[in-house]
């Protein structure tokens, strides 16, 4: 496992995990994949169910894919504006678009938000210090809970690896143990 | 104490090399207007290939090409030109560029 810098001036405040398996780290991975017209409409085609029944009741795989690209538009430039600022300002933003995940209920004004903004894109991560955060997967996640899905419970289980990896090399403290996802 | 620990472990333990994040994102901002447009037409060719049952390996036989272009083209990332859309529409059976509607000399539509 590597930790891979995303900023050049500030190298330690957003970091993005590398698997063994994998050539690229998992924000670069993220991004890919949500900017990729073929990988979208399979995935869209393939959980069809879960847009147009499901969380959002969305009417179409077509038009999924083109907000998609939009939100992905969105947070690419909202990172991106900050890539050359300070350590605190690029802080200030990470606190601003992550949130604890919590893998079980919603409460009722997040359900509402969720459901107004549309907003399906999932980054995860884990924060190691106040100033630095781990990315450690990513998903579109068009269902209320993390386990089910196959591909939500993966992330889960990335979010478990990665962990156990930051306290063996002793980035992280056991008992202070916090997962994050992207909530804008 | 603890903080200069981490600092130093942090130090030690991030790779020197730069996710290649931020130059692919200035690309894809630079390019963003075109890349919409490529967008749409890599939607069009897939639907088209799903009714025809062709997959990139067919389609890029079909066009004389690669199928490393073909898996491009399919991801909205190609800069195509004009001379490929009309290849592209011609070996597929389908409108991908509609430049608004056409008028006769004398103006009717």
């Amino acid at each position: 496992m590597k930790l891979v810098p995303i900023f050049a001036r500030t190298k330690h405040t957003l970091l993005a995990i590398q698997f063994e398996d994998e050539v690229d780290d998992e924000f670069t991975k993220a991004f890919r994949q949500w900017n990729d017209i073929a990988y979208l409409r399979s995935f869209f085609k393939t959980h069809e169910n879960d847009l147009i029944d499901g969380f959002y009741t969305w009417p179409d795989s077509q038009t999924a894919v083109f907000h998609t690209l939009t939100l992905t538009q969105e947070l690419e430039d909202l990172v991106f504006n900050k890539a050359n600022g300070r350590a605190h300002e690029i802080s200030d933003m990470l606190q601003d678009i992550f949130k604890p995940l919590n893998n079980f209920e919603l409460n009722v004004q997040e359900l509402q938000k969720s459901k107004t903004s549309k907003q399906w894109l999932r980054l995860y991560a884990i924060r190691i210090s106040r100033q630095c955060y781990v990315i450690t997967g990513s998903a579109i996640k068009l269902v209320k809970l993390m386990n089910e899905r196959e591909h939500l419970k993966k992330e889960l289980h990335k979010l478990e690896r990665v962990k156990q990896y930051l306290i063996e090399i002793g980035l992280l403290d056991e008992w202070d143990v916090e997962f994050l996802e992207l909530k804008k | 104490m603890v903080k200069t620990n981490k600092k130093n472990k942090l130090d030690d333990l991030v790779e020197k090399q730069i996710s290649p994040w931020k130059k692919e994102a200035a690309w894809r901002i630079a390019n963003r207007n075109w890349l919409k447009q490529s967008a749409r037409i890599a939607m069009r060719v897939l639907d088209r290939m799903d009714a025809l049952g062709w997959n990139q390996k067919k389609l890029a036989e079909q066009m004389g090409t690669s199928q490393q272009y073909i898996s491009k083209l399919c991801k909205g990332q190609e800069n195509l030109t004009l001379k490929q859309i009309v290849q592209l529409e011609e070996v597929l059976g389908v409108k991908l560029l509609v430049i608004g509607e056409e008028k006769t000399r004398d103006g009717a539509k």
